[in-house]
């Protein structure tokens, strides 16, 4: 297993090496790294300042080993438009938006594979139709139409929400978070709705197509015939089997709903990093692109990885496989 | 001796798209204790199906019309749910063909036997394990506390297959019903599993159902064969008897057809046509248009008449039952 | 129609799905409407001269000033809001089945190509895939779209950067898979050329899971588009799509203006549900591993 482990490290580090290059490229070599980093109305003694700080008059592959440098130590930059290190700007924002995805991912699949299980025991039964009736509506219904209709639902219509910005936060291990206070849960419960609801039609249908496949197998049927009840059979081995694409497909969908949060912030005016990389877009705030564009890679880079890691540790068929 | 398992009238349809298939029609047979029986016929005969319905696994869209299938005089057909749970496992087990596709392969087997054992004893997960140590042993597993741990792949074709003959043999059950078991294994294997299961089940008193359509490896393991064709039961007797001298047409070309029997030169010999489809099924005797004894009686369906041990679903049996027998259903 | 072809089986299961069928027609139906909205709607929304301001945020049922029935409202500058919504219909459906297509033929051959191919250059090819394949579809084409700016084109490039990579796994799979069975080998043995062997035989056993992906994809990208148009970066403003409608309308919403925002989309909810309800009965039926 620890083979294995180090093994997907250096190609994770590998892969890292290869985004790097590729937004140095696209950003300095075709890009003007003069609009990148410099913003448009800056004056030209600034102009130069810059240039000599990030030695954009040198060779470009030392300015590759530069940006390098400048990556490892956390220097992305200042932002044009808030005029503070990018990263820095990132990680202000980075509770808001994890606080919103982690709650929208964690309902999604403790609510959707229950359900999903149910729909693939009972595929004929009303309340399976249901289900799957719902998860259709979840999965093709673009998020920010679900969002709109949430808001004149639950906000402009009845009343019962706030229609959008994040609620009041407290304090947790020096960062604020706005679950732990009741106006910050009911601030957070339309967008993380809004959020779940393509997630959990997903993990529904997984969950559903998968039980399906399964209780049609030799597996269930040996079990059955030694006995086994079918709320065991469902538990032991079913959820067993399924959890091998359900965890694989969570985590490739948990970079996505991170992405979809831009979708969902934007309309509930969330101050999190998906309206922060919106916001960058329309006002051409190019440093807090780039940071954005690594740090995403950085982080589904190291989502792969945890899932790589997991489904070996499910399917043990892998791991003698791997070590060899 | 009282007999162990009475099956009469059996009859299991399926209510397909295509139509109404007749998997298995007004099938009757019994099992005594300790005794083994050997069910043959081809693919799509019903054997496999008459398995199932003994132990209640028939999925929809089929289901047991009617019949009557008595376990030590009770009735296990329309029993409730949690009684045939229960029942499955403990009193009736069943091995299947294929034990790559039986056993779960995410799971240790430990884990799998263990599962088998509480679903219907409570007891430690310690005392779960020495049982599964003591079975596993017996049905000739080497070091088989360290094996508890591995995973199906971990064990070749053989060996799984015993794992799943252990689980069967976990709750010591009366009768066991191995639906071609040896089928999916080398032939070198086959041999040595055939040997020791007939010795098991002779050791522990257990009687077997044996379904195949191997007629060779059937008759080395059972005292007692079955033939069936196209649903129905059409012959039956002690298997040195059917053997030697088969009274139904079918049965005596199933046997013509072996390849050990083929004499050297000539063509090898075959029954012509194939089976009816068992939606479709023709009036009358199944084996009609492929017989080369039918007449005009054949248009009518034969009943099973015994005579002795033996009983045969003819108008016209081959040998002397032609003059005895009174029909028996 | 030959009654035992697969298209006909295929069809005659599909047609008990009641469900299916009733979306299917919706589906048709919507497309029937969207390719002759230039004939029937009431107004050509892209012609600025067309608008009057006058008219604009006006509720349903209005009659406008050049004398014909708003039956759905006007928007903010005074489009008819049913003329709109027929051509942003139209540039949907347009838009979803060009980028489709190309991902589709992209995307089989680059798989197709990369399992014929083997070794080295099938493990650069997949590995690529695989990367992109971990990003979600909606960064990649956030990115690409800010990159690449705003337009008709830009905006398929987008999409069809976001959705190449599944039809290329897919088809790299299913080829791979065909690629070491017997048949193939036999077809090889024979004088038959290998170009012949890969289109005649390989090929159409890898569509099954290639139409399964179509029917998913086809709707991602609608949705996708119309995402990207609520969120600026599609269409420019002079050629609405339903996605753009949208936003401009939301916030009227607030205001009680419903309408700028709500039938646009409806109309867009109705043509992806019934999609996938399609999509999802292609699915069931070719599924190899739900067949009793």
């Amino acid at each position: 297993m620890l083979g294995f482990i180090i093994q997907r490290l250096m190609q994770a580090c590998v892969v890292m090496l290869v985004i790097s290059v590729l937004v140095f490229v696209g950003v300095y070599a075709v890009g003007n790294p003069i609009d990148v980093l410099i913003s448009p109305d800056a004056t030209q003694l600034i102009r130069e300042q810059t240039i000599k700080a990030y030695g954009l008059d040198q060779p470009l592959w030392k300015q590759y080993l530069d940006f390098l440098n400048r990556l490892v130590r956390g220097d992305f930059g200042r932002s044009f438009v808030f005029n503070m290190p990018v990263l820095e700007l990132i990680f202000q924002k980075l509770p808001a938006t994890l606080e919103l995805t982690l709650l929208a991912v964690l309902g999604a699949t403790l609510l959707g594979v229950p359900l999903g299980i149910y729909a693939g025991y009972r595929p004929d039964s009303a309340a399976s139709k249901a289900i799957m009736a719902i998860s259709i509506l979840g999965f093709s219904v673009p998020t920010f139409w679900i969002g709109l209709v949430l808001i004149f639902t639950f906000a402009v219509t009845l009343g019962w929400l706030p229609a959008g910005s994040r609620g009041e936060t407290a304090s947790l291990f020096g960062i604020q978070w706005s679950f732990l206070t009741a106006n910050g849960l009911m601030h957070l419960f339309l967008p993380a709705l809004n959020l779940s609801l393509f997630k959990f039609a997903m993990m529904v249908r997984l969950a559903r197509a998968g039980t399906r496949e399964t209780m049609l197998t030799d597996t269930v049927k040996f079990a059955r015939a030694a006995g086994l009840s079918e709320w065991t059979i469902l538990r032991r081995h079913v959820l067993r089997l399924i959890a091998i694409p359900i965890v694989t497909v969570f985590g490739l969908e948990l970079g996505s709903t991170l992405a979809f949060a831009v979708v969902t912030e934007t309309i509930f005016s969330w101050p999190g990093i998906g309206k922060l990389i919106i916001d960058s877009i329309s006002t051409l705030d190019r440093p807090v692109m780039v940071a954005y564009l690594m740090l995403v890679a950085f982080l589904f880079i190291v989502i792969n990885l945890s899932v790589d890691i997991a489904y070996a540790a499910l399917d043990p068929r892998l791991r003698t496989r791997r070590a060899a | 001796m009282s007999a162990l398992l009475e099956v009469s009238g059996l009859t299991t349809r399926f209510d397909t798209r295509a139509g109404l298939l007749k998997a298995v029609e007004d099938v009757s047979f019994s099992v005594a204790e300790g005794e083994i029986i050997g069910l043959v016929g081809e693919s799509g005969s019903g054997k496999s199906v008459t398995g199932f319905s003994i132990l209640g696994l028939v999925d929809p869209p089929g289901r047991i019309v009617s019949g009557s299938v008595k376990l030590n005089g009770r009735e296990l057909v329309g029993l409730g749910h949690d009684a045939l749970r229960s029942m499955r496992g403990r009193e009736i087990a069943m091995v299947f063909q294929d034990p790559s596709a039986t056993l779960n392969p995410v799971l240790t087997i430990g884990r799998q036997m263990r599962l088998a054992i509480l679903a219907h004893e409570r007891m430690s997960e310690q005392a779960a394990s020495d049982r599964c140590i003591e079975v596993l042993a017996t049905v000739g597993i080497p070091d088989a506390a360290r094996r508890l741990e591995n995973y199906p792949h971990q064990f070749s074709g053989g060996m799984r297959q015993r794992v799943a003959i252990a689980i069967a043999l976990l709750n010591r059950p009366k009768l066991i019903i191995c639906d071609e078991p040896t089928t999916a294994l080398d032939v070198s294997i086959q041999a040595q599993i055939l040997t020791e299961m007939k010795s098991l089940a002779a050791r522990l008193g257990t009687a077997m159902i044996w379904i195949s359509h191997d007629l060779a490896t059937v008759s080395s393991v059972a005292s007692r064969l079955l033939v069936m064709y196209a649903g129905r039961l059409i012959e039956a007797g002690p298997v040195a008897d059917v053997l030697r001298s088969p009274r139904h047409p079918y049965a005596r070309g199933l046997l013509n057809s072996l390849p050990g029997l083929a004499k050297p030169g000539h063509d090898l010999v075959q029954i012509p046509g194939s089976m009816p489809s068992l939606i479709d099924m023709p009036e009358g005797c199944a084996f009609r248009p492929r017989c080369g004894f039918a007449d005009a009686a054949c248009a009518a369906m034969p009943t099973l008449s015994a005579s002795g041990p033996r009983s045969v679903r003819c108008h016209h049996p081959l040998g002397q039952l032609a003059e005895a027998g009174a029909p028996q259903s | 129609m030959d009654p035992t072809s697969p298209f006909a089986r295929f069809w005659d299961e599909f047609r008990r799905n009641r469900v299916a069928v009733a979306a299917l027609g919706v589906v048709l139906a919507i497309m029937l409407l969207a390719l002759a909205a230039p004939l029937i709607s009431p107004q050509d929304p892209y012609d600025l001269a067309n608008l009057v301001l006058m008219d604009a945020r006006r509720p349903p049922g209005h009659v406008g000033s050049k004398g014909f029935t708003h039956w759905l409202g006007t928007d903010a500058q005074g489009r008819d809001l049913l003329s709109a919504i027929l051509y942003g219909l139209r540039i949907s459906i347009q838009i979803g089945i060009i980028a489709g297509s190309i991902a589709f033929v992209l995307g089989a051959t680059l798989g197709a190509f990369a399992a014929y191919f083997g070794g080295r250059i099938e493990a650069l090819i997949m590995r690529i895939i695989d990367l992109q394949l971990s990003f979600p579809a909606i960064l990649l084409a956030l990115v690409l779209a800010a990159l690449l700016g705003q337009g008709k084109w830009p905006l398929i490039a987008a999409l069809v950067t976001a959705q190449y990579a599944y039809f290329a796994r897919t088809a790299h799979g299913a080829a791979s898979t065909e690629r070491s069975k017997d048949y193939v080998d036999a077809a090889l043995s024979t004088p038959l050329a290998a170009r012949r062997v890969v289109f005649r035989h390989i090929l159409p056993n890898c569509l099954p899971p290639l139409i399964v992906v179509a029917t998913v994809q086809i709707a991602n990208s609608i949705a996708l588009e119309a995402t990207l148009s609520f969120l600026g970066l599609g269409l420019p403003v002079t050629e609405p799509s339903l996605g753009m409608l949208i936003a401009n309308g939301f916030q009227y919403m607030l205001s009680g203006r419903y309408w700028i925002s709500i039938y646009p989309g409806v109309a867009l909810i109705v043509l992806i549900v019934a999609i996938n309800l399609v999509g999802d009965q292609v699915r069931d039926q070719i599924n190899p591993r739900l067949r009793r």
